[in-house]
């Protein structure tokens, strides 16, 4: 819903308006609500927040993040200075398990290791992705768990989409299990039902990895 | 929305579902949607996914979290080195703005400094909230922006004009006094509830949000 009508214009008003994106280099493409970022930003958690504050806008449907993080002279730090912060971050965080590691490279962080959940490895991203010198993150986490079987797997997240405040009775939204992956299909009509029935699946025991087939209609 | 009748069994089932959460100690209470969890959870990131788990049900209008955080023992940290690790990590986060200090007393931080942005503030939370020991976290940032009122008040009314969440028919008002935003009116989920409270943090010159939304549910 809202009543912009250039969805153009009105993600280029979001990025001005948020305070953690500096959009000065940022160009917006749309093309039925196909949004592309191009251009630079000067950190990672700015390349995060420039795509989160363009899902907000309504009428958008994907967003294409081809925005690259050039850091400034000040924020670089070497490969061996930004390995260490970030295995300190994640050794003092108290949801990452023990056993995930980082390696830099050239701003670009890796992390590795085995975890039991989904979101114990976005927990692991969001540890390390606010540190200075960072450029990206490759997130090689596996989630190892003993799946319970498939058809249990459906219903516990089926009985999520059901408590929640966000996902209509009458959604179309389909789960279906194969092996602990999980793939989710039907409609959606915002980007925040989007996120809610994908993190509801990312929450089951057993799931290793999450397809998301899901169109937002806008 | 959602199908379940019983908010009070919907919300455990959604603490137990949520695997951040130990849910263990936590008893849940609820009177028409006004959700309280009590009891005791091992973490700080614990405290918090247990509401926000409260949050997401359908029916749940308010919660009230009175969950403390009673850390196991291999978790304590002493003052000392809950604060150093406090400011170093505020200090090697990108978005933090230099100057915010972190003081750790029994494992509750206290955060103090000045900053532009309610953003930023936010962010300085979420650099410490995470870390091992923290039982709870005050935030004592104080944001030092001057803009003029009228503005901020246009400002945060066109970025909820520009929200997918928010209905084109939103009875949302807006109003600015001072560095106050006022916000009243409905809204019919808390994921819109917080589009709209986040998008009157954004704005510039803000120190205090009053949040008067209710949510119909």
């Amino acid at each position: 819903m809202g009543t912009t009508k250039d969805i153009r214009e009105a993600v280029s008003a979001e990025l001005k308006f948020d305070p953690l994106v500096d959009d000065a280099d940022i160009h917006v493409v749309n093309a039925n609500g196909e949004v592309a970022l191009n251009g630079t930003v000067p950190s990672y958690p700015q390349y995060l927040e420039a795509a989160a504050a363009t899902q907000r806008v309504s009428g958008v449907k994907n967003v294409h993040n081809h925005l690259e993080v050039v850091l400034p002279d000040q924020d670089f730090r070497d490969d061996a200075m930004l390995t260490t912060a970030a295995n300190n971050a994640l050794t003092l965080n108290v949801t990452v398990p023990d056993g995930v590691e980082a390696t830099a490279e050239d701003g670009n962080v890796t992390l590795t290791g085995t975890v039991g959940y989904g979101q114990e490895r976005a927990a692991a991203e969001r540890a390390v992705s606010g540190l200075i010198g960072l450029r990206n993150v490759r997130n090689d986490i596996e989630v190892g768990y003993d799946a319970e079987s498939p058809v249990d797997v459906d219903l516990h997240v089926q009985e999520a989409l059901d408590r929640s405040a966000l996902v209509p009775d009458d959604s179309d939204v389909q789960v279906v299990t194969k092996g602990g992956t999980i793939s989710l299909t039907g409609h959606v009509r915002t980007w925040a039902e989007h996120d809610a029935v994908v993190d509801a699946a990312w929450m089951a025991r057993g799931v290793i990895d999450v397809h998301d087939e899901l169109q937002i209609t806008g | 929305m959602g199908t379940t009748k019983d908010i009070r069994e919907a919300v455990n089932a959604e603490l137990k579902f949520d695997p951040l959460v130990d849910d263990a100690d936590i008893h849940v209470v609820n009177a028409n949607g006004e959700v309280a969890l009590n009891g005791t959870v091992p973490s700080y990131p614990q405290y918090l996914e247990a509401a926000a788990a409260a949050h997401r049900v359908g029916g749940v209008k308010n919660v009230h979290n009175h969950l403390e955080v009673v850390l196991p023992d291999q978790d304590f940290r002493d003052d000392a080195m809950l604060t150093t690790a406090a400011n170093e990590a505020l200090t090697l986060n990108v978005t933090v703005p230099d100057g915010v200090e972190a003081t750790a007393k029994d494992g509750n931080l206290t955060l103090t400094g000045a900053v532009k942005y309610g953003r930023q503030r936010e962010a300085a939370e979420l650099a410490v909230s995470g870390l091992t020991g923290v039982r709870n976290v005050r935030d004592d940032i104080e944001i030092s922006y001057d803009a003029d009122p009228a503005d901020v008040t246009v400002l945060v009314r066109n970025a909820l004009d520009r929200n997918a969440l928010i209905a084109d028919d939103s009875d949302v008002s807006v109003d600015t006094t001072g560095n106050t935003v006022t916000l009243s009116g409905h809204v019919r989920t808390r994921a819109e509830h917080d589009a709209v409270v986040g998008a009157a943090w954004m704005a510039g010159g803000v120190f205090k949000v009053r949040d008067e939304l209710s949510v119909t549910g």
